[in-house]
């Protein structure tokens, strides 16, 4: 009798296994060597993206600095980059790490962002090439106990990219006398908070990334935030929440033109219903 | 029989949960991490180092520096950097980029000269 069950029992055992081992993997750690950034923990990868951000700023190089994200496989990098700018500048983290993001962020946004490299302090005689290198994105296989050459499969082949420059983006120049041209109070039901509303252009009225936005409160400090953490919207845009009963002056730049006296207008519905508006408030840099 | 049968039956839910563990240590593999940037390969080390002795060369702050090597190492920072740049000649770096590289791991170096630790 029982020599007619057949095999099915190894199946079944076969089937429970696999279910405990798949279970048994997401419980317990696990520990990659010789892996690709990818697989890091979520702090070592903001280390990682915050990095890639800071080292942006010196090479000015937008294919790289797209290569190295992607290496950390984000769905969005964009996204990731701004979540971790505002995650920074809420926890009073480095105002320029948050910037970098920002910038970085926008310049994905943009496809071809220029700014300005941060200088060498050693004054070295080379500068990274127009002519960019980009540093292949490996195919990664995730081995557990990889045992294989670290650098077996993977070439950096100096490829010559011809970067297309279609827009030109402005610099984000800390220092420039960015002047209101236009300051208007947004009623828009819609909006469940009431915002400070920035927009920040050039003198061709190109929006410009990584501009610093001072804001203070009477007694209560100041506190800062850059444009290019909504690409989306534009990467001209930043925007501050006000809390009713505030009064805020704002400063676009370190040596822009002073708002003051700014607080949460009253709006009407059609019905006669009041509700707190917002301000729309459009700098430009004249120069 | 019974026997060969429950050994078969064990054997099969061995292979399983050593096939399960691969599965899902393979497909995944962000459930649950350790993984830290020591355990990045080689080459992304280097690549690492490079964007360290970028940010070095920018601002100046070797202990920002050191600080973000001493994430692959906290004993040894300037191996770090000297793996690095024996990496990146492996790989055909760009001169302008070992020479980064290297002012960093001079830059580490003249500390230590100077008595303190790394």
């Amino acid at each position: 009798m029982s020599e007619k069950r057949g095999h099915l029992y190894l199946l079944t055992g076969l089937i429970i296994g696999v279910l405990v081992g798949v279970l048994l993997s997401m419980m317990l750690p696990v520990q990659y060597t010789d892996t690709d950034p990818s697989l890091l923990q979520n702090a070592d990868k903001d280390l990682y993206r915050s990095l890639i951000a800071s080292a942006y700023l010196v090479e000015v190089d937008n294919n790289r600095a797209q290569a190295r994200l992607e290496l950390l496989g984000d769905v969005n990098p964009q996204d990731a980059l701004v979540a971790q700018a505002q995650q920074l500048l809420a926890s009073g983290g480095s105002e320029e790490e948050s910037r970098a993001l920002a910038l970085l962020a926008a310049a994905i946004n943009e496809g071809v962002v220029q700014i300005t490299a941060l200088p060498n302090i050693n004054d070295l005689p080379v500068s990274p090439p127009l002519e960019t290198n980009t540093v292949n994105t490996p195919v990664v296989e995730p081995t557990g106990n990889s045992t294989k050459e670290p650098t077996a499969d993977v070439t950096r082949t100096p490829v010559v990219t011809v970067t297309p420059r279609p827009t030109v983006t402005p610099l984000p120049t800390e220092g420039s006398p960015y002047e209101l041209v236009e300051q208007s109070e947004v009623c828009d039901a819609g909006l469940s908070t009431p915002l400070i509303q920035v927009y920040v252009f050039d003198l061709e009225d190109n929006p410009v990334a990584g501009v610093r936005i001072e804001i203070s409160i009477t007694d209560r400090g100041m506190e800062v935030f850059y444009t290019g953490l909504y690409p989306e919207i534009s990467p001209g845009y930043a925007d501050y929440q006000m809390v009713e009963g505030m009064i805020y002056n704002l400063r676009v730049g370190t040596a822009g033109q002073l708002v003051q006296n700014l607080s949460i207008p009253r709006c009407e519905t059609d019905d006669g219903k009041s509700f707190p508006g917002s301000i729309k408030l459009i700098f430009k840099n004249p120069d | 029989m019974r026997i060969s049968r429950l050994i078969g039956f064990i054997i099969a839910i061995l292979l399983g949960v050593a096939g399960g563990l691969a599965l899902g240590w393979r497909y995944l593999p962000s459930q649950v991490t350790t993984t830290g940037l020591q355990d990045l390969r080689a080459d992304y080390q280097a690549d690492y180092v490079l964007m360290v002795a970028e940010v070095y060369a920018a601002d100046g702050n070797l202990e920002n520096a050191l600080t973000l090597l001493k994430e692959i190492n906290p004993e040894n920072p300037l191996r770090v950097v000297q793996e690095g740049l024996l990496t990146a000649q492996q790989m055909g770096y760009e001169t302008w980029e070992m020479r980064y590289m290297a002012d960093l791991e001079i830059g580490i170096r003249s500390q230590v000269g100077q008595g303190e630790t790394p």
